[in-house]
C-alpha cells in the first residue's frame, strides 16, 4: 500500500547525508599556471586631443591645410609616437625578458609562472 | 610596326585644357630653383642663333661641313608652304609645335645628298638618289631638309609624303573608268594634287607652263592645250573622280616640261618600295588584293621616277615600315625595292642615313635641354641615354619623352 | 608577407649612396633588389608605386607606357604655359615627376572614417592614418579620378589633367580629399568609440 506524500510534508524534507554524498571536482581547485592576454590590448583611442585641436582649426580655416601645418604636424607625430610605442611595446612582449618587479606584462608572467608551477 | 607611326591626337585637348585652366599658372610652389639645375635653360631666343647647337643659316644651299649638327630653324611661310600637306613625322610635328620653332638638324646625309644635288648636271637624264637606313633613324627629316633647298631653289616639287598610304589605307577605293581592271584612289590623288597646288603655287605662278596637248575627260569636260598647268590641277581638284587621270597627266607633263627646258623638278617620294610591295590591302571586285601596279596612281609615280627625262633630280626613300609583316628583314634597298624595283631604279644612288654621332647627340641633349624638353637633369644622364638610346634618333625621342 | 627573415638589410638601390652604407652593411645579409628597380635617370620611387597601380593584367609594360605619356603631356602642356606666361617663368615647374610628386602631396588625406559597432548602431569614426595609406589613398583617388572619363578620352590625357589640377591644390582629387576631412570633422564626436 502506498502512503500518501502529505504524512512526511508535515515533517520536511529530510537533510541529505553528508558523508553519503560524493565530492566531485568539476574544475582543479587550484590557479591555472597561465594568464591570457586580453587585458593587455588596452585601448586604440589616441590622439583624441590633438584630433580636437586639429579639427578646430581646420573648421576656422575652411579645411585649408596650408594654415594648419603647425596642428598638422603635432597631429602626424603624435599619432607616429603612439604607434611607434605601440609596436615597442609589442615587441618587447614578444621578446618576452622576464625581469624582476611587479610590473609585468602577460608573456613575462606566462614565462615566470611556467618556473613555477602549481603542484599537481 | 604600327606603333612605329603612332600620332597623337591629344595635343588640341591640351591645349583646351590649358585654356580651361588659365587662371591657375600657379603649377609651382616651393621650387623656383629647381629651374636653374636645367643650366641652358636660360638662353632666350635672341642668343639662340649664336648658341653653339644653332645656326642662323637658314637656307639650306649654304650648309656645309661647319654646320653639321647644328639646327637650323625653318622659316614659319616656308614650312607652312612645304610641310602643311604632309612630310614630316607627326610626331615631329607636335615636338615643332611645343617647342615653338621648326628646327632641323643640319646632318651628314642631308649634306652629302645637297652636294650631289647641287654638282648635278641637269642636262643628263634625272639622277636617282635612294636614302635607305634602319627604322627611324630620319631618312623623312633628310628628305625634308632636301626638300626645303628644293623649295628655295626653285624646283617644282612633286612630293609624296608618305606612298604606303595608298596602298595601304586608301581613302576610298573606286574601279577605274579609263584603264580596266584598274583601281582609282580618287581622295588620295585629289589631297596630292592639294598637296602639290600648296608646295608649288608660287613657282607655278611665275614660270607661266603650259600644257602640249588637249585632255578629253568627258564629252563636255576637256582641257585645252596650250592652258596654264595650274588649270590642269584645279580640274583634277575640283573634279574628285578625275583626279588619278588628272595626276597622270599632270606628272607626264611634268616630264616633257622639264626636259624642254622648262622647268627643273624634284620627285621625293618617301617610302618608293611600296610600288613594288607584293600585295596591297585594297581588294578588287572579286574580293582579291590588288598589286600595287593596278592602281593608277601607280605608273605616272614609276615613269617619272624613270631615267628618260632631264632636268631633274628624284629623291627616294625605301623604307622597312613601308612593307608589311614578312617583308621587313632587312633595309637594304635590293631587299625592300625587290628584282623589279631595283631593276627599274637602276642605276641610282645610294645614300646611307644613319644613327647619330656623338657630336649630334650631344647637339640634340644640348638643344632638349634648350627647349626644357628634360627637365630632370641628372648628372651622367647623356651617358645612359646614349646607352639605351644606341644613339637613334626615334628611340632618343621616345625615351626622352618622359623625362 | 616578406619572404625573407626580419634581420635582412633592405637593399641601396642608388649607386651614389651604396657607398656611403657600405661598412654598415659589409657583414649584414642583404635582400635582393626588385627587378623593377633601376638606378637610372627612368627611376622615381613614388612613380615606380604608381605604375604598379595602374598595372591591369599584370601588364606593365603597358602601364609604364601610359605614365611616359602622361609625363610627355603635362610636359607639354607646361612648356605651352611657359611660352604662353612673359612674366614669373620662374614658377612654373616643368619637370613632370615633380608635378606628380607635389599632385600626391597634395593630394594625401590626413584622416579616414571607419564603420565601428556599438550597440548595434553602426558609427562613421574618424581614425588617424599611416603614411603609408595617406599615399596609397592619394594615388588611388587620382587614378580613380583619372579612370572616370569618356570612353573616346585616353587615360594619360585624363591623368595629366588630374596631376595638373592637383598639383595646384583644386580639382577633383583635392574636393574628395577636402569632403573627408569635412566628413571627419562632422563626426568628431564619435572619435573615443576607436578601439581595436
Amino acid at each position: 500500500m502506498r502512503i500518501p506524500g502529505a504524512l512526511f510534508a508535515a515533517r520536511g524534507r529530510a537533510p541529505q547525508n553528508e558523508k553519503e554524498v560524493p565530492f566531485q571536482e568539476i574544475l582543479p581547485l587550484r590557479l591555472k599556471n597561465t594568464v591570457s592576454g586580453k587585458a593587455d590590448s588596452g585601448s586604440d583611442v589616441a590622439c583624441l586631443q590633438e584630433m580636437g585641436v586639429l579639427f578646430a582649426c581646420l573648421k576656422d580655416n575652411e579645411f585649408v591645410e596650408k594654415y594648419c601645418n603647425k596642428e598638422i604636424n603635432q597631429f602626424q607625430k603624435c599619432y607616429k609616437f603612439y604607434m611607434d610605442r605601440k609596436f615597442e611595446a609589442k615587441k618587447t612582449v614578444n621578446q618576452g625578458v622576464v625581469q624582476p618587479g611587479n610590473n609585468l606584462n602577460y608573456k613575462q608572467l606566462n614565462k615566470y609562472m611556467r618556473r613555477f608551477p602549481n603542484p599537481n | 610596326m604600327k606603333m612605329f607611326r603612332k600620332q597623337f591626337v591629344h595635343l588640341s585637348r591640351v591645349s583646351t585644357h590649358l585654356q580651361r585652366n588659365a587662371i591657375a599658372p600657379c603649377i609651382a610652389s616651393p621650387a623656383a630653383e629647381m629651374s636653374t639645375n636645367v643650366a641652358p635653360a636660360a638662353a632666350d631666343t635672341s642668343s639662340a642663333a649664336t648658341n653653339e647647337f644653332r645656326t642662323g643659316v637658314t637656307n639650306p644651299g649654304e650648309h656645309s661641313e661647319l654646320h653639321v649638327a647644328k639646327f637650323y630653324t625653318i622659316p614659319v611661310e616656308e614650312k607652312k608652304q612645304i610641310f602643311s600637306g604632309g612630310g614630316l613625322p607627326k610626331q615631329y610635328e607636335q615636338q615643332i609645335k611645343t617647342f615653338t620653332e621648326a628646327c632641323l638638324m643640319v646632318r651628314s646625309p642631308a649634306l652629302e645628298l645637297l652636294q650631289y644635288i647641287k654638282n648635278a648636271d641637269l642636262t643628263n637624264p634625272a639622277v636617282r638618289y635612294v636614302l635607305y637606313g634602319d627604322n627611324g633613324v630620319g631618312k623623312t627629316l633628310t628628305m625634308a631638309h632636301v626638300l626645303h633647298y628644293g623649295a628655295l631653289n626653285e624646283f617644282l616639287l612633286v612630293h609624296v609624303p608618305w606612298a604606303p598610304n595608298w596602298m595601304k589605307r586608301p581613302k576610298e577605293a573606286a574601279n577605274s573608268a579609263s584603264q580596266e581592271g584598274f583601281i582609282d584612289l580618287p581622295f588620295d590623288a585629289a589631297a596630292w594634287l592639294v598637296h602639290f597646288k600648296t608646295q608649288n603655287a608660287k613657282l607655278l605662278g611665275k614660270l607661266q607652263l603650259k600644257t602640249s596637248k588637249e585632255y578629253v575627260w568627258s564629252k563636255r569636260e576637256s582641257t585645252p592645250a596650250g592652258a596654264p598647268l595650274m588649270e590642269l590641277v584645279e580640274h583634277g581638284i575640283a573634279r574628285i573622280k578625275y583626279a588619278s587621270e588628272t595626276t597622270a597627266a599632270l606628272l607626264a607633263e611634268l616630264k616633257q616640261l622639264a626636259s624642254a627646258r622648262q622647268c627643273k623638278i624634284m620627285v621625293a617620294i618617301d617610302g618608293f618600295n611600296a610600288f613594288f610591295h607584293p600585295i596591297t590591302r585594297i581588294f578588287s571586285d572579286n574580293k582579291q588584293r590588288v598589286t600595287p601596279e593596278r592602281i593608277t596612281l601607280t605608273q605616272p609615280f614609276l615613269d617619272i621616277t624613270n631615267y628618260d627625262w632631264t632636268n631633274g633630280v628624284c629623291v627616294l626613300s625605301v623604307d622597312k615600315i613601308a612593307m608589311t609583316e614578312g617583308y621587313m628583314a632587312s633595309y637594304m634597298p635590293r631587299y625592300l625595292l625587290g628584282k623589279d624595283g631595283f631593276e627599274h631604279l637602276d642605276p641610282f644612288v645610294p645614300v646611307h642615313v644613319g644613327n647619330y654621332t656623338d657630336k649630334e647627340f650631344l647637339s640634340y641633349i644640348n638643344y632638349y635641354l634648350d627647349r626644357h624638353w628634360i627637365s630632370r637633369a641628372q648628372p651622367g644622364f647623356e651617358e645612359q641615354l646614349k646607352f639605351m638610346s644606341n644613339m637613334n634618333p626615334y628611340t632618343l625621342m621616345q625615351l626622352v619623352r618622359g623625362l | 608577407m616578406s619572404m625573407y627573415p626580419s634581420h635582412f638589410a633592405e637593399p641601396v638601390i642608388q649607386k651614389d649612396s651604396q657607398a656611403a652604407s657600405r661598412n654598415e652593411l659589409a657583414h649584414i645579409p642583404i635582400k635582393a633588389a626588385t627587378n623593377d628597380s633601376s638606378d637610372s635617370i627612368f627611376f622615381g620611387v613614388l612613380q615606380n608605386k604608381l605604375v604598379k597601380y595602374i598595372t591591369k593584367k599584370g601588364n606593365r609594360s603597358l602601364a609604364n607606357e601610359l605614365l611616359t605619356e602622361t609625363f610627355e603631356i603635362i610636359k607639354r602642356t607646361q612648356i605651352e604655359r611657359y611660352n604662353l606666361s612673359k612674366s614669373d617663368r620662374e614658377k612654373i615647374i616643368i619637370d613632370a615627376e615633380k608635378l606628380l610628386i607635389n599632385a600626391i602631396e597634395n593630394s594625401r588625406p590626413l584622416l579616414q572614417l571607419s564603420a565601428i559597432k556599438r550597440g548595434g548602431v553602426k558609427y562613421q569614426v574618424p581614425i588617424p592614418l599611416t603614411e603609408k595609406k595617406s599615399y596609397f589613398l592619394a594615388m588611388k583617388w587620382l587614378l580613380d579620378a583619372a579612370r572616370e572619363k569618356d570612353r573616346k578620352v585616353k587615360l594619360p590625357e585624363k591623368l595629366a589633367w588630374e596631376i595638373l589640377d592637383a598639383a595646384c591644390g583644386q580639382g577633383r582629387v583635392i574636393k574628395k580629399k577636402d569632403d573627408l576631412h569635412r566628413q571627419c570633422e562632422s563626426n568628431r564626436a564619435y572619435a573615443h568609440y576607436r578601439w581595436s
